[in-house]
């Protein structure tokens, strides 16, 4: 059985990007365009490892993990954070609601990968 | 495969892979270093680092990875704009290219060492860094000999972090004995399981970086207390630590990273659509298809001398003969590789040396796209740096010369190569001060190498720097004075049956030019006879073949020449150049018409056999006594024939005082 990762991310690119990337591992991927489809997807389908973006439309990042250690399910689960070098205040915000990482925009697939197996490695 | 193969496997990928790299990051800094202001240069520059860094960490060479990781951090800097490109710093990348080279080659015992004595030119390099960092960069860049205690924060799990995988990553960095700490661990009926308890202890058995440990749990900075100590260096000293509250535990049974890597080397395999073999194996094939050639030839001559052999046979006869000549092609094909990568070496090279002597010099290459047998451009390469460093050393003269002689102070070098028929042509030229013909002139007349009234045009002249001796003699040319001759290079190139000619207007330059064999294995041959000896004559040169016109057929003292569609063309006759001494035995003999560079030439033979796939044999230590060969091959029948090496032949007929009249004397 793969492992399976939810990402969550407003741009669409982004999100196949990510998806094409763990999938090549041989990850299963599920995606979601905002916090909110992205907690409801999460409650549909255990997810082994959720990948985040932090500024979204409707429910941002913060608020879903936040929302998902409140799950039962969910409040072991590794939670990787998208964001910005520059942030380092949503980085801390992150942490706090109970992110396990995060993952610094640009990305190279490689360190990208290293990240994620790093956290879920892969079954 | 066992993980000591995959790990094993993955190295030899590895150092193959990383060869190719180091090439083009090599070729990428020279490319900056004349635009450093070409961001895409400097971003290819740093890719090619990155995955160096990458592949080498997945590889197990974690002590190059964590080596590159700081080189990296300086062209990142750069790539961001913190940093400004300068040639210092390309030149100090360069030096770490090479030792990592030198690390790849070292045995894994000694690799380490490797690293650890170019620690200065890292620092060297770290140095360029913003201010404020380098310091901070450069002491945590010296690898040491770390402990490690990690006591995590009992909410640890609640971050969906697991001990484990730092554990993990901190085993990636180096070898190191690992154990727990349970002292805060309670009785059972106190455990919550949620709560994490434990505390690990890291020892590192090699040199780590700060860093590179710091970076391990940079996820969990706040989540745990994390205390990094340089050990003493005396590996026997054990570092102390309360017995009563540890335990050892096997540290591989912590980790899981080997599946992970198999998995990751085997789909890294599956997904190349070039398969890399050594060049050993593609030279016992074309020994065995040169067998298969000669093979094929027993047959074809047994069922030509077999007439009642049945037609079936004749038929997978002639079939057999197209395989082989595809399958020869094929082979040959595969060994065919472009020049390009010979000549980009160069760069460095020039580079360095013009830096050296004080002098501006620009290399141009053309035809990089030129393909050759890879035994003749590995062969080539020695020959070539031999000619570069020439033209730099002698022929280039510096900017202050340069400027006086009118010139433009920076010199130019050109590579450049192209294919001719049958042969490559590649020359090494320059704008520099050219040969001096009186001086060489002066000196071969010194030597006794030329009479004093003889007329020789500079070509011919030029020769002789190439012999063993000459060039080695003071002031004769602006090509002597070093230690090692020409002659070498000479000697190289007629091993690899190519020709080497020189050209020069003194004041404005020299150009060598050599011309080899596209291949040393098998070529198209016409076979012609003589008495009863068979000859091979490279098809490539032949144009035609033609009857020998009546009235020519006694051996004339005069200039022998033939009219062919009202052009006048001089011959030579075999029979006599070869001192048979006895008449030809048909009433017509037969003429070859040569081409050779742009001139035809006929050569008289007894009859024309046809074409013939000739396996090349050297003809070993015979072949300085028959300069005129430039091997033998084995015919079907099991007799030899020799294969004639044209120009060689051309050369010799025409250093005769009247043409054929001297007969070579074949004593081998």
């Amino acid at each position: 059985m793969p492992k399976t990762i939810i990402t969550v991310d407003d741009s669409m690119s982004i999100r196949e990007t990510v998806k094409m990337t763990l999938q090549t591992v041989g990850y299963k991927v599920l995606t979601a365009e905002d916090g909110a489809r992205g907690l409801q997807l999460c409650q549909q389908e255990k997810a082994d490892l959720v990948i985040t973006d932090l500024n979204m439309p409707n429910v941002d990042g913060i608020t879903l993990i936040t929302n998902l250690r409140a799950l039962p399910q969910y409040r072991f689960t590794p939670i990787l954070m998208l964001t910005t070098e520059s942030n380092d205040e949503k980085k801390n915000a992150g942490k706090r609601a109970g992110a396990t990482g995060w993952i610094v925009k640009p990305f190279d697939p490689a360190r990208f990968l290293a990240v994620v197996q790093k956290v879920c490695p892969p079954a | 495969m066992n993980f000591d193969e995959i790990q094993s496997r993955s190295r030899e990928l590895f150092r193959i892979e990383a060869t190719d790299l180091l090439a083009e990051l090599e070729a990428a800094l020279l490319e900056l270093e004349s635009t450093p202001d070409d961001t895409a240069i400097l971003h290819r520059v740093f890719r090619v680092m990155h995955t160096l860094k990458g592949s080498g960490a997945t590889s197990g060479f974690q002590d190059l990875s964590s080596f590159l990781h700081h080189v990296e951090d300086v062209f990142n800097a750069a790539r961001e704009g913190r940093v400004p490109v300068t040639s210092g710093m390309i030149d100090l990348t360069l030096k770490i290219g090479d030792s990592i080279r030198r690390y790849l080659a070292a045995p894994t015992t000694e690799a380490a060492a490797v690293l650890t004595a170019e620690s200065p030119t890292l620092d060297a390099l770290l140095a360029y860094m913003p201010g404020a960092q380098s310091v901070e960069t450069k002491a945590a860049a010296t690898t040491q000999r770390l402990r490690v205690r990690f006591l995590p924060h009992q909410h640890l799990f609640q971050t969906g972090n697991d001990p484990g995988m730092f554990l993990d990553d901190l085993r990636k960095l180096g070898p190191c004995a690992i154990e727990v700490l349970d002292s805060n661990l309670p009785s059972l009926d106190k455990l919550e399981p949620e709560t994490c308890y434990l505390g690990w202890n890291i020892e590192f058995t090699a040199p780590v970086k700060k860093d590179a440990v710091r970076e391990v749990f940079q996820f969990i900075e706040g989540d745990c207390d994390l205390d990094i100590q340089p050990l003493n260096e005396t590996p026997e000293s054990k570092p102390e630590h309360d017995i009563a509250t540890t335990s050892t535990r096997s540290a591989a049974a912590l980790t899981t990273g080997d599946d992970i890597r198999a998995s990751a080397i085997k789909a890294a395999v599956a997904t190349s659509d070039t398969l890399r073999v050594s060049s050993e194996r593609l030279d016992r094939l074309v020994n065995l298809i040169g067998e298969l050639v000669i093979l094929k030839s027993v047959v074809t001559a047994t069922c030509e001398q077999h007439p009642e052999i049945p037609a079936a046979l004749h038929a997978a006869s002639e079939t057999l003969q197209s395989l082989t000549t595809q399958l020869r092609d094929e082979v040959l094909n595969i060994r065919m590789m472009q020049i390009g990568q010979t000549f980009s070496k160069f760069r460095r090279l020039v580079r360095d040396l013009s830096r050296d002597l004080g002098k501006e010099v620009e290399l141009v290459v053309e035809g990089s796209e030129t393909e050759m047998d890879k035994t003749i451009l590995d062969r080539l390469n020695d020959p070539l740096v031999h000619l570069v460093r020439n033209s730099l050393d002698h022929g280039l003269e510096t900017p202050t010369e340069r400027i006086a002689a009118g010139k433009t102070p920076n010199g130019k070098l050109r590579l450049a190569a192209h294919q001719k028929g049958d042969r490559v042509v590649i020359t090494v030229s320059d704008d520099g001060r050219g040969l001096d013909p009186e001086r060489i002139r002066a000196k071969a007349i010194e030597k006794g190498l030329l009479a004093v009234d003889a007329t020789i045009s500079d070509t011919d002249l030029f020769q002789f720097v190439l012999l063993p001796g000459f060039s080695t003699a003071k002031n004769v040319s602006s090509l002597s004075g070093r230690g090692v001759g020409l002659d070498v290079v000479k000697r190289t190139i007629d091993q690899l049956r190519g020709r080497i000619e020189l050209h020069s207007q003194p004041g404005k330059g020299a150009e060598f030019r050599l011309s080899l064999p596209l291949t040393l294995a098998i070529i198209d041959g016409l076979m012609v006879s003589v008495g009863k000896d068979r000859y091979i004559l490279p098809l490539s040169l032949a144009r035609e073949a033609i009857d020998l016109p009546t009235g020519h057929q006694t051996g004339s003292q005069r200039r022998n020449l033939v009219a062919i569609r009202g052009e006048f063309i001089p011959y030579l006759r075999l029979r006599d150049l070869f001192d048979y001494g006895t008449p030809p035995p048909n009433l017509r003999e037969r003429v070859v018409i040569i081409e050779l560079e742009q001139t035809k030439l006929g050569l008289v033979v007894d009859e024309v056999l046809g074409n013939y796939q000739t396996v090349i044999k050297s003809l070993g230590w015979i072949a300085p006594s028959a300069p005129v060969f430039s091997g033998a091959t084995v015919l079907g029948d099991g007799r030899v024939a020799l294969i004639v090496d044209i120009p060689a032949l051309v050369t010799y007929a025409g250093k005769m005082p009247a043409q054929a009249e001297r007969p070579l004397k074949l004593s081998a």
